[in-house]
């Protein structure tokens, strides 16, 4: 089957209808997006501005670092960026210790992925954070659950857990689990330490998949905060066009109704009917619920502040589990014909056959794995462009030591960022109808039953 | 490759599994269910009943046409009838009258021939009655005359000369 282009000029077609038909909610859709981009240039606008005076400080701490033994004051941890949390009120920080003066080597890169990544606290501006609940088990000493605050930024080791960058991290030595006071975390290849006193200790990597660690991670995180919001919103949003349709399914649809219609529509008439055939209507609830949920994720990712922010879709973990889904349900549905072409293709010589049937059976993997990768990589993508945009203010700037950089960088970074943010409004739909049209082909390839002699 | 091993969106891990699928399959069952099979249905539901007034609709319309052309052609055919009708009740007076007068015109020679006939009959029975009467009279006459020739024959003479202009009258 072919991926037509028709379908999406039909869509685009049916947006401007749309425009006109429902204009009240589009266009305060449309301006919430339109602000919420707005205030996103003006904030890096901001940051542009005040690179001066992160730049005196930066200044000083260099100066400072090139004193030997010399007290510095608290900016000297504290980073440009304001995103590493630094010690300006951890009282322990700077004056009752003492410490060397120690220049914290956080690379741009580290940052933006600081960005993209998951965290364990919903990061909002400067050093509020909205507390996040922590739940973690350890296969030694079971579960723990307390809440992101506790963490104090970073600054709290808990039950032997240390905040780096928003990430839980957990002290890899069990005898310094009891540790309670963290000056700050540092990163060095591919390891990473909590500073306490002066001493070095080692953490965990993070809990993934890959690899085994002693503990794992079933936090309500940012992603997970900010999915639990997309549900509730969708919900809200489905339950309401819902009952407006039991309660007067032969009058016009008008507001959100006929707004939500469309889109509706559109995924029945030019996504999954074609796609499915005769059995669309049983797979149509779950291409509608993946449509919306990718959707309404994308598009929270694009907000930069709070509820938004988070990289959901472009976390490899939630695309991995959409197209599990979409594998499972083609897996589940495949008829006789769908596994019959798969292992012994029909009217084709042996030889091709036995060519062709690992080719097929690596292709039942890799249609979701494509799912997966294609929307994950679009969605960070994105976010990394408009970030590497942005990081152009400070990397001009060389790290707010340069004002003028730092102005040129912004002057380059915003306007491109302003034009970024346009485009990834276009692929966070873009992104979600191909998941939806290729999830239902790859459903309707399956539960097909044809005669094969019109076929090949 | 540092921040590659590092880098967490890349790397799925536990807790966003394990929340992912819990949340998906939530919005999946619960807004499947109560949302878009509803929806589905009644959107369905909709367009069929779009669909079937449109089609009542256009069936109505060309019942309609039929119905006028059906009307149309019954009026024609009665226009024409309606001429036919004239046409022969005119045809008919015409031959009424026709009728009528060959008939008036038999009836009159017919009653001029039955009067011819009875004139006919009527003054052969008068001639009959007169030759009757003029036998009775004549016996009648020979009787008073044989009466008076038995008186005188001046008499006798006159009464002859008499009798002969009598006769010359037939």
């Amino acid at each position: 089957m072919v991926i037509q282009i028709v379908p999406l000029r039909k869509f685009l077609r049916e947006v401007s209808l749309l425009m006109t038909k429902s204009a009240p909610l589009f266009v305060l859709v449309l301006n919430y997006f339109l602000v919420s981009l707005y205030l996103r240039n003006i904030i890096i606008v901001f940051f542009c501005l005040n690179i001066g005076v992160w730049g005196v400080n930066d200044l000083s701490a260099q100066v400072a670092t090139s004193t030997p033994n010399h007290t510095t004051d608290d900016h000297t941890q504290s980073t440009h960026e304001g995103e590493t949390h630094a010690d300006e009120h951890s009282p322990a920080a700077g004056e009752s210790h003492g410490v060397t003066a120690h220049k914290k080597e956080t690379s741009y890169t580290d940052m933006m992925m600081d960005h993209i990544s998951n965290s364990n606290e919903f990061h909002l501006f400067g050093h509020t954070s909205i507390p996040l609940p922590c739940i973690f088990y350890t296969q030694d000493e079971g579960v723990h659950a307390f809440m992101s605050s506790e963490f104090e930024h970073g600054h709290k080791a808990v039950k032997g857990f240390v905040l780096d960058n928003g990430v839980a991290r957990r002290i890899l030595n069990p005898a310094q689990r009891s540790i309670e006071h963290i000056d700050y975390t540092e990163r060095e290849g591919d390891k990473i330490y909590a500073v306490a006193h002066g001493e070095k200790i080692e953490l965990e990597k993070a809990s993934t998949l890959i690899g085994k660690t002693s503990w794992y991670d079933f936090s309500i995180s940012k992603n997970v905060f900010t999915m639990l919001l997309s549900a509730l919103i969708l919900c809200i949003i489905f339950l309401y066009v819902a009952s407006k349709y039991k309660k007067s399914s032969n009058i016009a649809p008008n507001g959100a109704q006929n707004f939500f219609e469309v889109f509706l529509v559109f995924l029945r008439d030019d996504v999954v009917k074609p796609s499915i055939g005769e059995k669309w209507e049983k797979f149509f609830p779950f291409v509608c619920s993946v449509f919306f949920f990718i959707l309404l994720n994308n598009l929270l990712g694009i907000v930069p502040f709070f509820p938004g922010g988070a990289n959901v879709t472009g976390n490899i973990g939630t695309t991995m589990v959409l197209a599990l889904f979409t594998f499972i349900i083609v897996t589940l549905n495949g008829t006789k014909d769908y596994w019959m072409h798969i292992l012994w293709m029909p009217g084709v010589p042996w030889a091709v056959k036995l060519l062709l049937t690992p080719i097929e059976i690596a292709g039942i993997f890799i249609k979701p794995f494509t799912l997966m990768v294609r929307l994950f990589a679009n969605i960070a993508a994105g976010h990394i462009i408009i970030l590497s945009l942005i990081g152009l203010i400070f990397i001009m700037g060389k790290n707010g030591t340069e004002m003028g950089g730092a102005i040129t960088g912004g002057a380059i970074g915003v306007p491109f960022v302003f034009a970024m943010n346009f485009l990834e409004l276009f692929v966070a739909f873009l992104q979600a109808f191909i998941f939806a049209l290729l999830t239902s082909l790859y459903i309707g390839a399956a539960v097909e039953t044809h005669a094969h002699d019109d076929h090949h | 490759m540092i921040f590659l091993t590092d880098f967490s969106p890349i790397i799925p891990d536990y807790g966003i599994f394990f929340w992912t699928t819990l949340i998906f399959l939530f919005v999946w069952l619960v807004l499947g269910k109560l949302a878009f099979k509803p929806i589905a249905k009644a959107l369905g539901e909709r367009e069929k009943t779009i669909a079937d007034a449109l089609n009542e609709a256009e069936s109505i319309k060309l019942e309609m046409a039929k119905m006028k052309n059906e009307n149309e052609q019954l009026l024609a055919l009665a226009r024409e009838e309606k001429a036919s009708i004239l046409k022969e009740a005119k045809e008919m007076k015409e031959s009424i009258i026709k009728d009528a007068k060959v008939k008036a015109i038999e009836e009159a020679q017919k009653i001029v021939t039955t009067a011819t006939a009875e004139i006919e009959n009527q003054k052969k029975a008068a001639i009959v009655e007169l030759k009757n009467q003029t036998g009775k009279i004549a016996v009648d006459i020979a009787e008073k005359l044989v009466k008076k020739e038995l008186k005188s024959n001046a008499d006798h003479m006159q009464f002859v000369q008499q009798l002969v202009s009598d006769i010359k009258m037939n």
